[in-house]
């Protein structure tokens, strides 16, 4: 028995996988697909340190420069309407034995998944005993992506292509939606921050803030800083430059649309689901190919048809639900009012709009601690910020909703529910902080309690309440008896809450208290006094 | 902060801040490694300099310190003497950066080396954006309150400045206290104190005679001074950005090469 197998030679469905035959298949007619070697299913379990010499071997050969990808390849996998699409694992892995023998073992050991037994069992086919491996040299991919599309005597009736920078891990698991091109209109949705790169193993043992290469689609380098590593992959922040620029060219959906073409010819397809990948110099590669088995799924913005139901999530930073026209901070216009303000950090000179009454505030830096969070506040104007940065890119004039306690911003317009706070009527009593007792009304409440803290003197405060004219009570925090009671006022527990001194004059103790954040409610609770003590 | 890496969690202000001066970076790393001595006493430092603007953190440092840390701010007590700490160290840096704007070229080194080991404390602070109990608050407020949405609202309305915050203040020194928009800030401070105060009574009085009474009073007050810390610190660190250039430049020097080692060192 072979222990390995060049990928080229790879023709038995049960030995060695339905991907290993489709690529196999592929190379044949002359498609881009990396060179590979596949380990048969029934390889026996004990051989696999051996296969995995000849594997490191093989890829020195190679010169496999950024480690290896080690995919799954079943029987029923890719087929023409079961695709187990990521349902088996796929591993990055160094070049090193320890490293690719875990890879191998967790793809071998994903054939029996609960997953993936369940989806062969609503699939109804027989759920595979075992799965071929099939190992690769990792791309250092420019960009990569996923083209679904359907065709129709010859030519496209339907396409869809998403692309993210570097390796296509973030999309195909789910984690963003990159940047879609659908019948040729792009939109740019959550594209990371991040791309995700199989590394060098001296690119993996450097530790985050160092920096690392990366080629754009031209060849040129760019020094790019390492956000974290793991698993043969390097995660580094996008290099400002590829943020201002789309994905894809033109001419990549171009060549792509042909090579899918080709793809879904040789296998005799009339749709496909390709997964590509681009590297430096615009050279193309097909990773996978299988015949489409879903409908072409679409993405948020262009299911919807347009970008209003776009949206973005940021952090909460101050409440409120506003909408209206964006303006980027900076920008001219005659004036901020109204308007939505997107910006990044805040000086001092973004006063002069901030005080324009803008409707919201939209911000692509900072937390709830910025100084974009902490003036919206001031200014009582809803703010969400940490939102994605390609929001600075957002035309002036869109309109925006931003809903400050959510922490997110939506394109288009929110008509609200039409509600006003109605006018406050309770039978309660207001709850104020001494010594705020010139804020007693006279709105219909039944009465007022005053708080008072530890700090406070009880004898200042019932002094003050005393040449007061409305009805108050005070209260104190916790269970412990009442430092002192004025004369003319019982003593009550309010269970859950505290000491109350209520006048006597007044008589039973209000119903309910409450807490009003300008006219309305912010915490109310219904009370429920014990027998009142009386001042000696 | 980066994800864990290895055991290690770096903080890169390279990346954060890259238009930042080497001096800057320099402030930030030191003060970062220094938190703990400066808000709680304690001699531990918060990992290693890799170099100006990078530090690394050992997880298990990290978890630690942040756990005392967390464990103080529930401390009404604790929380009262670092608003006190940390306000002496802002009038502190403060005067001095006054005497490095009073003294003559030759004579500033002195007021900016006091500067610098103020701003060094004052900077410290800067930690809240990321090491408060957050999560925690918004867990114990929203069974407090009710829900969720009560619970940001409260946390929000209390993070709010004890006075205008820098970019309020810097517009309220250049426009008329009578035109609009002074008015329009005038008033909403007003408000924003209005909804601070009926949010924290919210919250004493969910809390009433329960166990989380104390913690209230204590992340009230916690978010009020991380508010105002960051406004103030802000301030700070622009006048002492100032008063570096301007000794640099009557001294000859290049300001990007400046570090805080020389500004600690030279006292003539």
């Amino acid at each position: 028995m072979n222990a390995l197998i060049v990928g080229r030679q790879c023709e038995d469905l049960a030995k060695h996988g339905a991907k290993a035959v489709q690529l196999a298949r592929l190379a044949a007619a002359g498609l881009p697909v990396p060179d590979g070697v596949v380990i048969p299913a029934d390889l026996p379990a004990d051989q696999i340190a051996t296969v995995t010499d000849k594997i490191l071997a093989w890829a020195a050969a190679i010169r496999a420069q950024y480690g290896l990808i080690i995919r799954s390849s079943a029987p029923a996998e890719d087929g023409n309407h079961t695709s187990f699409a990521g349902l088996y694992s796929s591993f990055f892995a160094a070049t090193r034995s320890r490293d690719v023998q875990a890879a191998i073992r967790a793809v071998r050991m994903s054939s029996s998944s609960p997953t993936v037994r369940a989806y062969a069992q609503a699939s109804q086919i027989e759920a595979p005993s075992g799965v071929a491996v099939i190992v690769q040299a990792a791309i250092r991919a420019y960009s990569a992506g996923v083209l679904a599309g359907q065709i129709r005597d010859g030519t496209w009736h339907d396409w869809q292509i998403e692309a993210v920078h570097g390796v296509a891990a973030p999309l195909t698991s789910g984690q963003v939606s990159g940047e879609v091109h659908h019948l040729g209109r792009a939109l740019m949705l959550d594209v990371l921050a991040d791309l995700v790169v199989p590394g060098a193993p001296q690119e993996l043992r450097l530790p985050p803030g160092e920096r690392i290469t990366v080629d754009d689609r031209d060849g040129y380098p760019e020094r790019a800083k390492i956000r974290t590593s793991a698993g043969g992959l390097v995660t580094v922040f996008r290099p400002p430059t590829w943020k201002s620029r789309p994905i894809l060219l033109p001419q990549d959906v171009a060549r792509l649309l042909e090579l899918a073409m080709a793809t879904a010819e040789a296998i005799k397809a009339e749709s496909i689901d390709m997964e590509w990948a681009i590297t430096r110099g615009g050279e193309l590669h097909l990773l996978q190919a299988r015949p489409l088995t879903r409908p072409i799924p679409r993405s948020p913005a262009t299911a919807r048809g347009s970008a209003t139901s776009a949206g973005w999530q940021g952090i909460p930073a101050s409440p409120g639900v506003a909408t209206g026209p964006s303006l980027q901070l900076g920008h001219p216009a005659q004036s901020a009012a109204g308007m939505v303000v997107v910006c990044g950090n805040l000086g001092p000179d973004a006063a002069i709009v901030l005080l324009q009454h803008p409707a919201a505030i939209a911000a692509t830096t900072g937390g709830p601690l910025s100084h974009a969070a902490i003036v919206a506040r001031e200014l009582g104007i809803p703010c969400v910020t940490g939102l994605p940065k390609h929001l600075g890119n957002l035309p002036d004039g869109t309109a925006l909703t931003i809903d400050g306690i959510a922490g997110t911003v939506s394109t288009g317009i929110s008509t609200g529910d039409g509600r006003t706070d109605p006018p406050l009527r309770t039978n309660g009593a207001v709850v104020l902080t001494w010594p705020t007792l010139a804020d007693i009304e006279d709105d219909g409440r039944a009465g007022t309690v005053i708080l008072v803290e530890p700090e406070a003197d009880w004898k200042s405060v019932t002094g003050s309440l005393a040449s007061h004219g409305n009805p108050a009570g005070l209260l104190q925090l916790g269970r412990r008896p009442l430092p002192f009671l004025p004369s003319g006022y019982d003593e009550h527990y309010l269970p859950g809450i505290g000491r109350l001194a209520w006048p006597v004059a007044i008589g039973a103790v209000p119903s309910e208290l409450l807490v009003l954040d300008g006219k309305t409610p912010a915490w109310r609770r219904v009370i429920e006094a014990d027998q009142p003590r009386r001042a000696d | 902060m980066e994800p864990v890496w290895n055991g290690i969690l770096t903080c890169d202000y390279e990346r954060t801040r890259p238009d930042a001066s080497p001096l800057e970076w320099d402030l930030y790393t030191r003060s970062l490694i220094s938190w703990p001595a400066a808000l709680m006493g304690e001699p531990a430092p918060y990992g290693q300099l890799r170099r100006p603007g990078i530090v690394d953190i050992s997880q298990d440092v990290h978890e630690i310190l942040t756990r005392k840390w967390h464990e103080r701010l529930a401390e009404p007590s604790f929380v009262a003497g670092l608003i006190a700490d940390t306000g002496k160290d802002r009038s502190d840096t403060s005067a001095a950066l006054d005497s490095c704007a009073a003294a003559a070229d030759s004579a500033i080194l002195p007021a900016l080396k006091a500067a610098t080991a103020g701003l060094l404390r004052v900077n410290a602070t800067h930690i809240v954006n990321w090491l408060l109990p957050e999560e925690h608050w918004e867990t114990l407020l929203t069974s407090l309150l009710g829900t969720r949405t009560e619970a940001l609202t409260c946390l929000s309305a209390l993070q709010l400045p004890d006075t205008p915050s820098h970019i309020l203040a810097a517009h309220g020194r250049t426009a008329s206290a009578g035109d609009e928009a002074s008015q329009f800030a005038s008033s909403s401070r007003i408000r924003a104190r209005e909804r601070r105060d009926a949010w924290y009574l919210a919250a004493l009085l969910a809390a009433g005679d329960g166990p989380a009474l104390s913690e209230v009073r204590a992340l009230a007050a916690v978010l009020g001074w991380a508010a105002t810390s960051e406004e103030r610190r802000n301030e700070l660190r622009t006048r002492y950005l100032a008063a570096v250039g301007t000794w640099c430049a009557a001294a000859g020097l290049d300001p990007g090469q400046i570090t805080t080692a020389d500004l600690l060192g030279r006292t003539s």
